[in-house]
């Protein structure tokens, strides 16, 4: 194999898929980029067998054929290299030279024909959407996946895609969130749990203008770009029946302001017990008074006025939880949603109907 | 400070319709259990705590018989400790009504040791509806009598160097450790009070009733250096079983561990505990031994821990037989705090269960309830 490439575009597809290479693996060839001619173009390849991702990558192509090496060391190197044509050939004892300017290195390979294969799944039914889209879907549920391995149908997103609706939701026990959108055509109903770490590349690389493709198949998760696809290897496990435990006609409600909600919110927990940052809400006719206290610092308390008639509700909260909901809220009004101190909150947009986050209280 | 006549004065201070009527607190007046609790008025009749239910309902045929509600005095209990908490660090509770507060270098903050008692009292009194009586002395066997002497409401100071005076009238089943057969020994030798003790000389009592003796000879004299020692909260709760015959059957480790499980979370209800750590410990023929972990939210459910801990075992291979298995559960809170469940069972319906569960074990027996996992199947033919 011998091509030439464009450093700039080279390191660009290095990014984009060598954040898959986990730091420790269990086989040795997992440390490696897979880099591979494909007519007039080089496809880099990651896997850490769950997740994988390919990107092609436009190239002069001397010669055909294909070579794994360190993926860490290789980009690594590339970032250092000036912005110059960059050649890459493979030599007969699987080793590659790698030549930049007056710049030259010798990087010692594996053979490619044990690295996992990264491919789609032939039954795969795109959906297409707008990257923003997607981008804004997972900025409104990932925050709530859950950090307990124990609990591994939680550790990912559940896609949902039936009809024109698609929906994402993500749990982690404590709180809920789900973000639901009107996007192109699906085919039959389909759902899958995708994997955090999928999850946060496809936030990773997707970027601003561009539409992307999904699928969802009975085992893989799907994303395609032009030049680019991820696969993640579905999580298997029953994800919780989230439309029951999102509370339906609560009593209470309250249109507030976004912005004057996480300030005091944020004032307030700096006096909160550090682990669960507990933040006790107090709604009374025309007040919502917020406080916190610990044994050893002392306490905290903010009172917004608001517009609420009902009766009086003390309810305390994680008010990581509460700024978490509210952070994907883009405009100024959010209503919140509630009936007494065991019960679920409910946070929404007033302007998108799409996105609710449930947060189970705590009890202070 | 030891509280008056507590379960019958609880029940009296929530129902005023029974302030003034002889309340037994205890078991089923038809049943064979004890009396838990008497009310001054019942003691009128002769009724006494730890006496057969059957014999206080004879004895007072037209008394309140109620069931113990130990989550209610519990709950009086603890704002009662804080009070005491408030006048020292130093508080010892005893049982759920009675406790020793040393008031050693308070005098600052509280005024002299007497004044601190009677604003003890007076602020009980305010803040619970309810009466308690004070011994305040220069050790705990002294201060423990003069608190029974003027019940209910009482106070008995004894002034340091008084001590054998005051012990001095007193019957000798006063002193702690003099039982029946004890006294019976003593009477036997013309003694009744503890100031008749005080006249034997220490070899003698030791001749008469060993190491007990000497014991007796110093309480009797109002001796007792045993400091006040505050109850410190457990820091982790376990339990093990080392297997009759090496194992590598999982169906058995995991039965094992359920039953583990359900021990410790009965253990942690009973301190008022929940746990956010759960251990797994294995150890293997060889004796080499693994601990694993695991963090989440705090439980007290056993039916949860076990969860949890079946998870981990699940993870490790068994490269050996196990020779002991055990769970235990670590970075203990005070229950019923913090985050509530979203998902799967409801942890407040959860928590009554285990509630019922504990009455019903706390009354019949280990054996009378327990989890269908564990119940032993009959063999199939």
């Amino acid at each position: 194999m011998e091509v030439v490439l464009n450093r700039d575009a080279f390191l660009k597809g290095l990014q984009m898929v060598q954040n898959i290479v986990e730091p420790r693996q269990t086989l040795p060839i997992l440390a490696n980029v897979l880099l591979e001619t494909d007519g007039e173009t080089v496809r880099l390849t990651a896997t850490d067998l769950e997740v994988g991702a390919r990107v092609a990558v436009p190239a002069r192509v001397a010669g055909k054929g294909a070579i794994t090496v360190s993926a860490r060391k290789l980009t690594e190197i590339v970032k250092e290299l000036p912005a110059a044509d960059l050649s890459l050939r493979v030599q007969d004892n699987a080793s590659v030279s790698l030549k930049c300017g007056s710049a030259s290195y010798k990087l010692v390979g594996m053979a490619p024909d044990d690295f996992p294969p990264v491919v789609p799944s032939a039954q795969a039914a795109w959906i297409r959407l707008e990257a923003k889209t997607l981008r804004e879907m997972l900025a409104a549920t990932s925050f709530a996946i859950s950090h307990d391995e124990t609990r591994y149908a939680l550790n990912g997103v559940l896609f949902a895609l039936a009809g024109k609706d698609a929906r994402l939701v993500a749990t982690d026990g404590h709180r809920l969130a789900l973000a639901s959108r009107t996007v192109g055509n699906v085919g039959a109903a389909v759902t899958g749990i995708v994997p955090r770490k999928a999850v946060v590349e496809i936030q990773r690389v997707l970027g601003a203008g561009e539409e992307v493709q999904i699928a969802v198949t009975e085992n893989q998760f799907l994303l395609q770009m032009p030049n680019f696809l991820m696969t993640a290897r579905l999580i298997e496990g029953q994800f919780p029946n989230y439309e029951a435990v999102i509370p339906k006609g609560h009593p209470g409600k309250l249109v507030i302001s976004r912005t004057a909600l996480a300030g005091a919110l944020r004032r307030v927990a700096v006096m909160a017990e550090e682990r669960n940052k507990p933040v006790k809400f107090v709604l009374a006719p025309a007040a919502l008074k917020l406080s916190a206290s610990s044994a050893d610092l002392g306490e905290a308390e903010e009172t917004l006025d608001v517009d609420y008639g009902g009766a009086e509700v003390t309810i305390g909260f994680n008010s990581r939880y509460v700024l978490d909901a509210i952070s994907p809220i883009e405009r100024e009004q959010i209503v919140l949603e509630f009936k007494d101190g065991l019960s679920p909150g409910v946070i929404r947009s007033v302007e998108d109907e799409g996105y609710c986050c449930v947060i189970m209280p705590m009890r202070i | 400070m030891d509280m008056d006549a507590f379960y019958a004065s609880v029940e009296q201070r929530d129902r005023p319709e029974l302030r003034g009527r002889p309340v037994i607190v205890g078991a089923d007046p038809k049943g064979r259990g004890v009396v838990s609790a008497a009310s001054y008025e019942a003691r009128v009749f002769g009724v006494r705590s730890a006496m057969p239910i059957g014999k206080a309902a004879r004895l007072c045929p037209d008394g309140v018989f109620l069931p113990v509600d130990m989550d209610k005095y519990a709950g009086a209990s603890r704002q009662i400790m804080g009070i005491l908490g408030d006048f020292s660090p130093l508080v010892e509770p005893v049982s759920v009504d009675e406790a020793f507060v040393d008031l050693t270098g308070t005098a600052s903050l509280f005024g002299p040791a007497p004044e601190a008692v009677r604003e003890i009292k007076r602020r009980i009194r305010a803040e619970t509806g309810l009466t308690a009586s004070a011994g305040l002395a220069a050790n705990k066997f002294i201060a423990k009598v003069a608190s029974d002497l003027k019940k209910p409401d009482g106070l008995v100071i004894v002034e340091a160097g008084r001590e054998a005076e005051f012990l001095a009238p007193l019957p000798i089943e006063r002193l702690w450790g003099v039982g029946k057969a004890t006294a019976k020994d003593l009477a036997a030798l013309g003694i009744a009070t503890i100031g008749q003790l005080q006249r034997l000389s220490r070899a003698t009592l030791v001749a008469r009733l060993g190491d007990h003796g000497a014991g007796l000879h110093d309480l009797a004299f109002g001796r007792d250096d045993r400091p006040v020692e505050p109850w410190t909260p457990p820091k982790s709760m376990g339990a093990e079983t080392t297997f009759e015959r090496d194992t590598t059957d999982r169906a058995r480790l995991d039965t094992t561990l359920r039953g583990q499980a359900e021990r410790v979370a009965r253990e942690l209800r009973a301190e008022r505990l929940a746990a956010a750590r759960v251990t797994l410990k294995l150890r293997f023929a060889d004796f080499r031994t693994l601990t694993r972990s695991h963090t989440s939210d705090p439980t007290q459910d056993g039916l949860e821990l076990y969860r949890r801990v079946a998870i981990l075992l699940a993870r490790e291979t068994l490269v050996q037989p196990v020779r002991l298995i055990g769970v235990s559960a670590s970075a203990l809170t005070a229950e019923q705090t913090g985050q509530l469940g979203l998902l799967g069972d409801d942890a407040v319906r959860r928590e009554r269960l285990s509630r019922a569960v504990d009455r019903i074990t706390d009354r019949f027996g280990l054996d009378a309830i327990r989890p269908a996992a564990l119940v032993r199947r009959p063999p199939r033919d």
